[in-house]
C-alpha cells in the first residue's frame, strides 16, 4: 500500500475530528419537515380535488344524459321512425326561413335521409321478436338521426 | 387507534433521525474534502440523505446503503464544484496526454503527521484534491474515479501523480516553517 494512503488509514480519526456547523441537525429536521409538509398539503389539494371532480360529475352527469338523448340517437327500446320524423320536421320548418338556394339544398338532403321506398319495418321478417326489431331499428335509424342533427347546426349557421 | 397522517409523518421522522445519526458524519467529511467549505458540504449531506429518504428501493444491507449514499454525496459535491465554476476545476476538466512518474513511492513520510497532510490537502486546488480524496479516503480505483468523474483514466492516473506531487510540496513548506 501506498505511504500516504497508509498514513491516512492509520490517522483516520485525525481526518474527521472537526466539529460540524451548529445548529445542522436542526436545519436538517426543518427541510425533512418542510419537504413533508409540501407533501401532506399536494395530498391535501389531490383529496379536494377527488372530491370537487366527483361532485362535478354528480352535477353534470344529467344535463350531459340529458343532451345525448335530445340531441343524438335515443337508448334503448324507442319508436326511431317517429323521432327521425320529429326531427325532420322541425329542420323543415327551420329550411323555410332559408334563401331558395339553401333550402332546396337542405329539403333535398333531409328528403334523402328520411324518404323510404319501402318502409324498414316492413323488410323485417315477421317472426322477429320485438327486441330484435327495435335493435335492428336503432341500426337503420340511429346514422339517419345523427344526419338530421347534423343537417340542423348546418342551418342554424346558416341562419345565424 | 386513530391514525393521523401527522402519527405517520412522526413515525417516519424517527426513522430518519436514526438515519441520520447513523451516516451523517461520514458523508459530511466525504463532502468537506471535496469541497473544503463547511456551508456547502452540510448543504451536500443534507441533500444526499433527502434523496435517500425520497427512494422507494430498499437496500439488502447497510454496506449497501453507505455505498449508494457516499456514491451520491460525491456526485453532489462534484456538481457543487461546478457550479461554483471555480477555475481551479478547470485543471481537472483538460484531457492530459502525457504520463507521469509516481515519484511518491520514493517520498519518506517519517516526520510527516495527519494534521500536516490534512493541512497540506486543504490548500491544494478543488481538482486534485477531489482526485486524492476519492482515491485515498473513499479507496475507488482509477476506473472508478473516470467513471465519477467523466474524465479519461488516463487523465485521473495524471492528476493523481501531479496532485501527490503538489501535496508534497505543501508539506514540504510546512516543514520548512
Amino acid at each position: 500500500m501506498d505511504n500516504l494512503k497508509q498514513l491516512i488509514e492509520n490517522n483516520r480519526e485525525i481526518f474527521e475530528n472537526e466539529e460540524l456547523p451548529v445548529g445542522h441537525k436542526e436545519r436538517f429536521l426543518k427541510r425533512v419537515l418542510a419537504d413533508k409538509v409540501v407533501v401532506r398539503d399536494y395530498l391535501r389539494v389531490a383529496l379536494y380535488l377527488c372530491a370537487a371532480s366527483v361532485v362535478a360529475f354528480l352535477i353534470l352527469t344529467p344535463f350531459i344524459l340529458k343532451d345525448s338523448v335530445e340531441n343524438g340517437c335515443p337508448d334503448g327500446l324507442a319508436d326511431y321512425k317517429s323521432v327521425l320524423k320529429s326531427r325532420s320536421s322541425e329542420v323543415y320548418l327551420m329550411a323555410d326561413r332559408l334563401d331558395s338556394y339553401n333550402k332546396d339544398i337542405v329539403i333535398n338532403t333531409l328528403d334523402e335521409l328520411v324518404n323510404e321506398a319501402i318502409p324498414f319495418e316492413d323488410q323485417l321478417p315477421m317472426e322477429l321478436d320485438k327486441i330484435t326489431k327495435s335493435q335492428l331499428s336503432q341500426q337503420y335509424y340511429c346514422p339517419k338521426i345523427n344526419g338530421v342533427e347534423k343537417l340542423r347546426g348546418y342551418v342554424s349557421q346558416l341562419l345565424n | 387507534m386513530k391514525l393521523s397522517l401527522n402519527t405517520f409523518i412522526k413515525r417516519d421522522l424517527s426513522y430518519q433521525e436514526k438515519i441520520y445519526e447513523e451516516c451523517h458524519k461520514r458523508l459530511y467529511f466525504t463532502a468537506m474534502r471535496i469541497l473544503n467549505n463547511s456551508f456547502d458540504a452540510e448543504e451536500v449531506m443534507h441533500d444526499t440523505l433527502l434523496k435517500f429518504f425520497a427512494r422507494d428501493d430498499k437496500f439488502l444491507n447497510d454496506r449497501e446503503r453507505d455505498a449508494w449514499l457516499t456514491r451520491v454525496c460525491i456526485n453532489q459535491a462534484i456538481d457543487t464544484l461546478r457550479r461554483r465554476g471555480s477555475h481551479e476545476m478547470t485543471v481537472i476538466e483538460r484531457d492530459i496526454k502525457e504520463q507521469e512518474i509516481n515519484e511518491d513511492e520514493e517520498y519518506s513520510y517519517k516526520g510527516v503527521t495527519a494534521e500536516m497532510v490534512k493541512s497540506a490537502l486543504n490548500n491544494l486546488a478543488a481538482g486534485y484534491r477531489l482526485i486524492l480524496s476519492l482515491s485515498l479516503f473513499e479507496g475507488y480505483d482509477y476506473e472508478e474515479i473516470a467513471q465519477i468523474t467523466e474524465l479519461k483514466e488516463v487523465t485521473v492516473r495524471t492528476q493523481f501523480i501531479r496532485g501527490k506531487a503538489r501535496l508534497r510540496e505543501e508539506i514540504e513548506k510546512m516543514k520548512c516553517n
